[in-house]
C-alpha cells in the first residue's frame, strides 16, 4: 500500500515538474518575443490598420466650412484619375522611371557584383585591397556621396569641367541638373554607390563553398566560364535569390538617390522630372494621405501575385543545396 | 546551410592560362578605375578642405598653397544648422546609432533565436509570416506611420524614434535565425544538464555562439543608422543627425554663401567614426555576414 502511494507519489511530482518546466518554457518563449511582437503590432500593424481606413476615407468641406470624415471610396477613384490623366501625369511618369531604376539598377547591379565576387574569391592581385575599397559606399553615407557626385559633375567647379578642358571639348553640359540627363544621373550614382552590402554576402556565400568541390573542378580543367556558371552560381543560388526577393520592394522604396540628387525639389518647390514612386509618396506625404493610402493598397495587391511568382520561379530554376 | 566563418582556401596550385591572364588583366585594370573614382572624389574634398573659399573658387579641382588643418578645427564651431551645433549633430547621431543598433540586434536575436531553437506550435507560422512580411513591399504606409509618430509624441525625440529600429523580423532577423541554425542544440542542452535555466542558456551559452554574426550587425546596424538621414529628414527635423544636417547645409550653401572648404571639413570629419569603427572591425564585418535561401 505505502509502495503504491509513494509510486503515485513519485509520480505525481514528476508530472509536476514536467508541466513547470513546461510553464517555464512557455513563460520564456512569451518573454522572448515580447519585444520584436510589440514592435511589429505597433509600428506594422498599426501603421497597416490606419493606411487602410485611410484609404477609404474623404475629407469634405461641409456647410460650416469644416471638415467632415466621410466613409468613401472615392480615393480609388482619385487614383484612376491620377493614372489616367492626359498630361501632365506624374504618377505615370513615377511608375515608368520606378521601372527604369530597377530593371536597370538591378540588372545591371547584381550580374556586376556577383563577378565582382568571384574574382576577388580568384584572388585577383591586390584582392584584399578591392575588398575594403569596394565596400567603403556601404560604410559612407550616401549623402556625404552624393555631395562628392554633384561637386564631380558640377558644370561649373567640377572635375568633370578640368577633364572636359584636357580632351578639349566645349561647355560641359549639367548631367544631373538636365531633365533629359537626370535620370541617367540617377542611376549612375546608385550603380556606383550600390555594390557594398550584397558584395559582402556574395563574398560570403563564395567563401563557404567547400574547397574540395572547387578542387575538383581544377582537376577536370573546367574553365572559368563553366566554373562560374556551373558550379558557384548553383551553389550560391539560395544567396542570389534571397537578395534577388529581398530587392523587389526596392520598387516601390527607391527615393533616397533621388532626394540626393534632386535637393531642390523637395520641400513643395518642383516635382522632380525624375521621380520613382518612393519619391511620389515622399513628395505627397502631408497633403494626399488618403490618396496615397488607396494607392498604396492597390500597389500592394499588384504586387503580392508578382512576389510570390518570383519566388516560385526562382525555387523552380534551381534546387536549393546545402553545404 | 549557413556557416558562421567564410574561410579563404588557398588551393595548391594556381596556375593560369594565357586567356585567363588576360581576362585577370582587363579585370584587374576594371578594379583599378572604379577603385579610382571611389578615392578620388574624398582625395579632392581632402585637398579643398585646406583651401579659403576664395582659393577654392579660383582651381576648385586643384592643389591647395599650403597645407593646414584649419578648416577641420572651424568645423566644430562654425558649421552650423540654424540652431544646431556640429558637436550637437553628432552627440545626436551617437545617441540614435548606440540605441537603435541595440534594438535592432537585441529585438532579432530574441526573435531568431526563438525561431530557429523552440519549435512549437505556431512557430513555422510566425517564421513563414515573418519572411512573407519581408519580400512583400509596404507602400503608402508613409502618412499612417507619420502620424503614429505625432501620436506617439515620437517626432524630434531620439529616443523614440530610436524604437522604431527595434524591429525582430527584418533582414539581421534572416542573418542571426541562419546563425542560430548552425550552432548545436547540444551546448544548450549541457547548460540544461547543470542546472541552467533558459535564459541564462541563451545568454550565456547559445549567444556567445554567433558572437561574430552579432558583432557584424551591430556594426551594420550602427553605421546604417548614423548614414541613414531618410529617418531624421521626416522625424528629427528640429533634432538633427549628422547625416541630416550636412544634407541640410549643402541646401544652404548651394543657395548662396558658400564656404566649400569648411563644407568638406564637416564631411570629412562626419565620417570619422563609421571609417575607424570599419577599420577596426573590418575582418569582423567580412566573414560573419551571411545567408542562405528563403524557406517556408
Amino acid at each position: 500500500m505505502e509502495e503504491k502511494k509513494a509510486v503515485r507519489g513519485g509520480a505525481r511530482e514528476k508530472r509536476n515538474s514536467m508541466r513547470a518546466a513546461r510553464r517555464k518554457r512557455v513563460t520564456f518563449r512569451c518573454l522572448m518575443l515580447l519585444l520584436p511582437v510589440a514592435h511589429f503590432v505597433l509600428f506594422w500593424v498599426i501603421p497597416n490598420f490606419r493606411s487602410i481606413l485611410y484609404a477609404f476615407q474623404y475629407n469634405r468641406v461641409g456647410a460650416d466650412m469644416f471638415y467632415h470624415r466621410e466613409w468613401s471610396l472615392i480615393q480609388f477613384r482619385f487614383v484612376w484619375e491620377e493614372l489616367t490623366r492626359a498630361s501632365g501625369n506624374q504618377l505615370l511618369s513615377c511608375i515608368k522611371f520606378s521601372l527604369f531604376y530597377f530593371v536597370l539598377g538591378n540588372g545591371i547591379s547584381l550580374p556586376a557584383t556577383l563577378l565582382l565576387s568571384y574574382f576577388l574569391y580568384k584572388k585577383i592581385f591586390l584582392y584584399r585591397f578591392y575588398r575594403v575599397v569596394f565596400f567603403l559606399p556601404s560604410i559612407i553615407s550616401t549623402v556625404v556621396l552624393a555631395i562628392l557626385f554633384r561637386n564631380f559633375f558640377d558644370p561649373v567647379t567640377g572635375t568633370i569641367v578640368k577633364i572636359n578642358e584636357m580632351l578639349g571639348g566645349g561647355s560641359v553640359p549639367n548631367f544631373i541638373g538636365n531633365p533629359a540627363t537626370k535620370h541617367w544621373a540617377i542611376l549612375a550614382f546608385t550603380l556606383w554607390t550600390g555594390f557594398g552590402t550584397n558584395l559582402l554576402v556574395f563574398n560570403g556565400a563564395i567563401g563557404r563553398i567547400p574547397a574540395e568541390v572547387m578542387e575538383s573542378t581544377k582537376l577536370d580543367g573546367v574553365g572559368m566560364t563553366r566554373e562560374l556558371f556551373q558550379f558557384i552560381v548553383p551553389l550560391i543560388w539560395p544567396t542570389f535569390s534571397t537578395i534577388l526577393l529581398m530587392s523587389l520592394g526596392g520598387f516601390f522604396s527607391f527615393v533616397q538617390p533621388i532626394l540626393l540628387l534632386e535637393q531642390e525639389s523637395m520641400g513643395g518647390n518642383r516635382f522632380s522630372e525624375a521621380g520613382s514612386i518612393g519619391y511620389y509618396i515622399y513628395y505627397y506625404m502631408s497633403t494626399r494621405k488618403e490618396l496615397l493610402s488607396a494607392l498604396g493598397l492597390c500597389f500592394t495587391a499588384l504586387s503580392v501575385p508578382v512576389v510570390f511568382l518570383v519566388r516560385w520561379a526562382l525555387n523552380k530554376l534551381s534546387s536549393s543545396i546545402e553545404y | 546551410m549557413v556557416k558562421n566563418k567564410i574561410r579563404y582556401k588557398r588551393f595548391t596550385f594556381e596556375k593560369r592560362t594565357p586567356f585567363q591572364r588576360a581576362v585577370f588583366a582587363a579585370v584587374s585594370v576594371l578594379f583599378l578605375l572604379y577603385t579610382v573614382t571611389l578615392i578620388y572624389p574624398f582625395a579632392i574634398a581632402f585637398l579643398n578642405t585646406m583651401k579659403t573659399s576664395a582659393e577654392y573658387w579660383v582651381d576648385p579641382t586643384g592643389l591647395p598653397a599650403r597645407f593646414t588643418l584649419r578648416n577641420f578645427a572651424l568645423a566644430f564651431s562654425e558649421f552650423k544648422v540654424e540652431e544646431h551645433s556640429y558637436l550637437d549633430m553628432l552627440g545626436n547621431s551617437l545617441l540614435l546609432s548606440v540605441l537603435s543598433a541595440g534594438l535592432a540586434i537585441t529585438s532579432s536575436s530574441l526573435s531568431a533565436y526563438i525561431l530557429a531553437k523552440y519549435k512549437f506550435r505556431g512557430s513555422g507560422a510566425i517564421y513563414v509570416a515573418a519572411i512573407v512580411l519581408m519580400m512583400l513591399p509596404s507602400i503608402g504606409t508613409l502618412p499612417a506611420m507619420y502620424q503614429l509618430m505625432l501620436d506617439l509624441h515620437f517626432k524630434n525625440n531620439v529616443i523614440g524614434v530610436s524604437l522604431t529600429a527595434a524591429n525582430g523580423f527584418g533582414n539581421y532577423f534572416l542573418f542571426l535565425y541562419a546563425a542560430f541554425t548552425t550552432v548545436s542544440w547540444s551546448y544548450a542542452e549541457a547548460a540544461f544538464v547543470d542546472g541552467a535555466g533558459n535564459f541564462w542558456a541563451f545568454f550565456r551559452v547559445m549567444l556567445p555562439q554567433v558572437r561574430g554574426t552579432l558583432l557584424a550587425l551591430l556594426l551594420l546596424s550602427f553605421i546604417s543608422t548614423w548614414n541613414d538621414y531618410l529617418t531624421p529628414y521626416l522625424y528629427l527635423d528640429r533634432n538633427p543627425t549628422i547625416a541630416l544636417g550636412l544634407y541640410r547645409f549643402e541646401i544652404v550653401i548651394r543657395q548662396g554663401s558658400a564656404n566649400y572648404p569648411l563644407f568638406f571639413a564637416g564631411v570629412l570629419v562626419s565620417m570619422l567614426p563609421v571609417l575607424v569603427l570599419f577599420l577596426i572591425f573590418s575582418s569582423t564585418l567580412m566573414n560573419n555576414v551571411s545567408v542562405g535561401g528563403l524557406k517556408g
